[in-house]
């Protein structure tokens, strides 16, 4: 992998928002059995989790504090989705009834504006200890992801990502990858599904090659990395010049269109 | 020549409405990814006043995700008002009022038209390229007949989730043309293997007779493995 590559791949991780999702009936059984308290499970279940008391299992579960959580409901039944705090890279595992090899779903979305981009992209890693449809639910939940994605969204809802998950879930079997670009939108998508056992988040893109797909993506459109590092170090020394426009680097601007 | 001039001008204050109407949605839109409800309501409601489709999903979406008052005869409202117009998002919203019975009645295979329309509706485009990962990582870009081929042999090696992505291509009819039997068959072949969500087609497509004979009988038996309550009569 070149310099650039690395750069690129660096930046991307940098720029990664990782959504976990569990059953809250499925959380709520790991943490009795944890407690040792296994005398009639199912009935211990309370129907309707709160997120404060879900923010409290995953701690006592999974060893750390979550920095979002989200109680929705899927498919007749409720789910806990978390985001980690920044930085935080764990994954919730559990001993019986959460998946020890979750699902992860992985989207690299670069601008196709990249060489006049700021930004070199950024990527959405969904680690589902429940069955792969959920994610369906996930990547159509504009409220959710309006919540635990923050200004980001907006771009998000301009891919129209929507239209992607229809082929997110048929390619629920690992080992692959598509890449698709959206009419009207501007913005390369890169898609990676794969089914993880034992994973270490770190080493993530050596076994599901979302952002390794982007870089492809790019390559494909005739854009060589050594052009998006000039115009981004063009754009940053414009930035310092400029400092006015530095909130646009995070999400609408005034006076500013596209990406 | 009085009436193309009449013309031409009502046509321009069409277009300077438009253009008001797409500012005000998207600045609703802004208060709305930033968490300002209220904001965004009062704009979304002046918007969908004038015609805004887009305002009418995201009046449903306030609606219901409100977290002090959740209304969902108030979001089915504005999500009906939006599917009419061919709103993909809406009807997906639709679709999951019906699965979790809020607001209507709880109804899986009304659930699965929204969905199913929802996904018709999105004008889902084939991806550019695909992808095969090998062991150490690498991506490998194959053809879509290849990627196609790689799946088969995946479904047929008893790949269960191989079978649910195969049966899902040829029902979506997105990167081949679509083949309804074909999905039913490996629909079919995935949920014997106690695939949940391909029972659950199973039983919608012998509800609906989709490329099968309707059958309510073999519909509710598959339905049943689900765990769905619904009956389909």
């Amino acid at each position: 992998m070149t310099n650039r590559q690395q750069d690129l791949l660096r930046e991307l991780q940098h720029n990664e928002h990782i959504l976990h999702v569990v059953s809250a009936e499925d959380l709520q059984k790991e943490h009795l059995e944890l407690k040792g308290n296994t005398k009639l499970i199912a009935q211990q279940v309370t129907p309707v989790l709160d997120a404060l008391k879900a923010a409290k299992l995953i701690h006592e579960v999974g060893g750390f504090k979550p920095g979002q959580v989200v109680l929705k409901k899927y498919g007749n039944k409720q789910y806990v989705i978390f985001k980690g705090k920044a930085g935080e890279r764990h994954v919730l595992k559990g001993t019986k009834y959460l998946a020890d090899n979750p699902t992860v779903v992985r989207m690299a979305i670069g601008p196709k504006g990249i060489v006049k981009s700021a930004k070199g992209g950024f990527v959405i890693t969904a680690v589902l200890s429940v069955s792969i449809e959920i994610f369906d639910y996930v990547i159509r939940d504009t409220a959710l992801l309006s919540e635990m994605l923050g200004v980001i969204t907006t771009d998000l809802v301009k891919i129209g990502l929507s239209t992607l998950a229809g082929v997110a879930a048929g390619l629920a079997v690992g080992s692959a990858a598509v890449i698709g670009s959206v009419a009207a939108a501007p913005f390369v998508v890169a898609i990676a599904v794969g089914v993880l056992a034992g994973f270490v988040l770190d080493k993530i893109d050596q076994r599901l090659g979302a952002t390794q797909a982007l870089i492809k993506a790019y390559a494909r459109m005739g854009i060589m990395l050594d052009e998006i590092k000039y115009e981004t170090s063009r754009n940053l020394k414009y930035l310092e010049d400029n400092p006015q426009f530095i909130p646009c680097l995070f999400g609408p601007c005034h006076g500013i269109r596209g990406y | 020549m009085t009436k193309s001039a009449f013309l031409i001008f009502s046509l321009f204050i069409a277009g300077l409405a438009i253009a008001e109407n797409s500012e005000a949605v998207n600045a609703a839109q802004h208060a709305f990814y930033n968490g300002d409800y209220t904001k965004a309501k009062a704009g979304f409601l002046l918007a969908a006043e004038q015609g805004s489709v887009e305002a009418e999903y995201y009046l449903g979406l306030i609606a219901k995700n409100d977290p002090k008052n959740a209304d969902y005869q108030v979001a089915l409202s504005h999500f009906t008002n939006a599917a009419r117009l061919n709103h993909a998002q809406a009807m997906w919203e639709l679709g999951v009022l019906y699965e979790n019975g809020e607001g209507v009645n709880q109804n899986q295979f009304t659930a699965l038209d929204w969905f199913r329309k929802s996904e018709f509706a999105s004008a889902i485009e084939a991806p550019e390229s695909f992808y095969v990962t090998g062991n150490n990582g690498e991506l490998t870009e194959v053809s879509v007949s290849q990627y196609i081929q790689h799946l088969t042999q995946q479904a047929q090696s008893g790949l269960t989730d191989a079978k649910f992505a195969l049966a899902k291509i040829y029902d979506a009819g997105v990167i081949v043309k679509a083949d309804l039997p074909q999905a039913f068959n490996w629909y079919l072949s995935a949920a014997t293997d106690g695939h949940t969500k391909a029972a659950q087609l199973v039983s919608y497509f012998y509800c609906r007779g989709i490329t099968v004979p309707r059958s309510t009988e073999k519909a509710n038996a598959w339905l049943e493995t689900t765990g769905y309550s619904t009956d389909c009569d």
